[in-house]
Order: C-alpha cells, then sequence, then structure tokens
C-alpha cells in the first residue's frame, strides 16, 4: 500500500470512485449488517474547501465517518474499521493505476468543514480520516518508518 | 485474482488446516506492513508465534474473555440455520484458537481502556495498528491464506501476554490467526446504502 502527497490535476472518473466505495464497503466488522459506518465522497468544487486545508490537491475526497460508539471498545472497534476501509480503498485505487493520501490526523476545523459538506451530525458520527483520491504525481510518501518483528518458532 | 474479489472474499476464519505458510509469503506480509509505517512511522512491533512458541502462548490467550464474547456476538447475528454449526466451531475454536499454524500479534503504544477518551497520539497509534492489520488481512488473501482476528481488552490477559512475549513499553493492538482455511463462512452481508456523492 503506497501513500502519495501529490496528484494530477485529471479527473477521476465516477464509476471508479463507485468502485473504490464499494471495496471500502467490505471492510471487516463484526456485528454485519448494517455496517455503523456512512461513506461520503465528495468530487464536486466543495471537495476545494477540505484539501485546501490539507494543501494537497486531489480530484476526489473520500470521508468515512463511523457512528460514536457509546463505550470507549465499541467506539474504538468502529475506529479500526474505518482504518480498514481506507486500505481497501488504497488497495483497489492502487489496482486502477490511482493512488492516495490517507489523513488520520484529522483536525477540529476539517471535521468541522467536513460535517458541513456531508450534512451528517457530528453528535452520531465520528470522522476518523480524510482520504484523498487521484492519480499520483512522484514518488510514494518515505518517512522512514521501519518494521520491528520478532520470529519466535 | 482481482483486487475487489480478494476484498470479497476476505473473511474472518476461525478454523485453519495444519499447514505452515512458506517464509517467503510470511517475508512478502512483512514487507507489506513495512510500507504502511513508511508513511505512518509509529512505535509499531509484529511478533510471529509460529510452532512451539504459539502453542505456549495458547494457555494465555484462550483465556480472554473477549475471544469468548466475540464468538458469543457471532452466535447472535448468524441465520438459524447456520447456529448449529457456529457452536461446533465456537468449542472447536476454544480449544486451539482455530489451530492456526501463526498467531501475528500487533503491538503499539497505546492509552488504558478504562479511560473514556483515548489523546490524539494514541488514537494515531491505534488507527495506523489496525490499517496494519488490514494490509495483513489482505495480503495474506492475495497468497492465497485467510486470517482471523480476536482482541485483547482484557488487562490481565495483556499483563501475562505482554511478560510472555517480554514485553513493557507497548501494548497489543490486535492478535490475528493466520494460516489455510479449514471451513466456509457464512457469506458476508454488507449494507451500501450509507453512502452519499456530494
Amino acid at each position: 500500500m503506497r501513500i502519495y502527497n501529490k496528484f494530477k490535476a485529471k479527473d477521476v472518473d465516477k464509476d471508479a470512485v463507485d468502485v473504490l466505495i464499494r471495496a471500502g464497503f467490505y471492510a471487516p466488522y463484526g456485528y454485519n449488517p448494517p455496517q455503523p459506518w456512512h461513506i461520503v465522497a465528495v468530487v464536486s468544487d466543495r471537495r476545494k474547501e477540505i484539501t485546501d486545508k490539507l494543501g494537497i490537491y486531489a480530484p476526489v475526497v473520500i470521508l468515512p465517518f463511523v457512528v460514536k460508539g457509546i463505550m470507549l471498545p465499541n467506539h474504538l472497534a468502529n475506529i479500526g474499521s474505518a482504518s480498514a476501509i481506507a486500505v481497501n480503498i488504497a488497495y483497489q485505487a492502487e489496482s486502477m493505476d490511482l493512488g492516495v493520501y490517507i489523513e488520520p490526523n484529522v483536525s477540529d476545523e476539517v471535521k468541522y468543514l467536513c460535517f458541513s459538506i456531508s450534512g451528517l451530525s457530528e453528535t452520531n458520527y465520528d470522522l476518523p480520516f480524510v482520504i484523498l483520491v487521484g492519480y499520483p504525481e512522484g514518488n510514494p510518501l518515505d518517512l522512514g518508518g521501519k518494521l520491528d518483528y520478532v520470529i519466535r518458532r | 485474482m482481482e483486487v475487489l474479489k480478494f476484498i470479497k472474499n476476505r473473511r474472518t476464519i476461525r478454523k485453519y488446516k495444519p499447514d505452515t505458510p512458506s517464509d517467503e509469503v510470511i517475508q512478502s506480509i512483512l514487507r507489506s506492513v513495512e510500507e504502511v509505517l513508511k508513511p505512518f512511522p509509529i512505535p509499531f512491533k509484529l511478533y510471529i508465534l509460529m510452532g512451539k512458541a504459539r502453542e505456549e502462548s495458547l494457555s494465555i490467550m484462550r483465556l480472554n474473555y473477549s475471544i469468548v464474547k466475540d464468538i458469543a456476538i457471532l452466535g447472535r447475528i448468524v441465520p438459524e440455520e447456520f447456529k448449529e454449526h457456529l457452536n461446533n466451531l465456537m468449542r472447536e475454536f476454544l480449544k486451539d484458537l482455530g489451530g492456526a499454524p501463526i498467531t501475528l500479534i500487533g503491538l503499539t503504544k497505546l492509552d488504558s481502556w478504562d479511560k473514556d477518551k483515548w489523546d490524539e497520539e494514541t488514537l494515531y497509534n491505534w488507527k495506523v495498528a489496525w490499517m496494519i492489520a488490514e494490509v495483513i488481512m489482505l495480503e495474506a488473501k492475495k497468497n492465497g491464506l485467510d486470517t482471523g482476528s480476536f482482541t485483547f481488552h482484557n488487562i490481565t490477559v495483556e499483563k501475562e501476554m505482554k511478560e510472555f512475549l517480554g514485553e513493557q513499553d507497548l501494548n497489543i493492538a490486535f492478535a490475528l490467526n493466520l494460516g489455510y482455511a479449514d471451513e466456509t463462512p457464512v457469506p458476508k452481508e454488507i449494507d451500501d446504502r450509507k453512502f452519499t456523492i456530494v
């Protein structure tokens, strides 16, 4: 899974956006169905309000809203599902020559904007990620993270 | 296999064949995990338990109440015709946690489960750790393997497991079985109506 922070000024076909969202919906969740999420894809000019705040141009913004869990463990499970939604979308995008930028640290300002664009209520939902999609330009983002692992037999 | 197909076909597996995946496949999965950490460098450590090491960890892991709870929840949501199969599966699963040849334990820096809310840094670690879990699940599926997660929201079990692993600073974010499926899970249903294009 590769993450990009630069995209070409080229539109993404609506059918492609549909496929990406569909991939997101197949994220694992223990209580099927209904899954506790609402996925919003912003393809109109309003997406620029979000991308400007993140400082990255992208033709599509995907917002995986999750229902707020009453207790912390429930809420964290829903957030974990949002992680899986983001990964599924990234895998699907890569197979379509698209790339994604995933922002797991969504500021209150960006959240407020996304709730306002989506029309969803902040009382009921949380927004753990903002996902930008487009045709990637340049190399994948590499901030130097390494895997520390131990194999025990 | 086309990507959407293996995303759709990825299911939680509770019963595994004893066949051990090749080192080559394990290394391929590890490389994919590192691809996640490159743009998201969080404190993270992955333990791959196989053979005797997995057997030794079973006595701790199968005490985990959350596993029983997890399966009990599944028991409430599956269709009536699958319930007997599921009950048998539960009993079998608890004996050796599905008999998977490999269990992967992912650790990162987390906060206490007793709190009402976690701070942003801890939430960030949690989000990335579960991105890693999903990448493992998808890469496994891509390589003809299957997975099944179980959780560690039990303080005593987590403490014993960390002692077993020799870990002090990091907390368990996920545990995943990895191997070849020896069951055909019930078809996955999704509700994709909650989808808006703006």
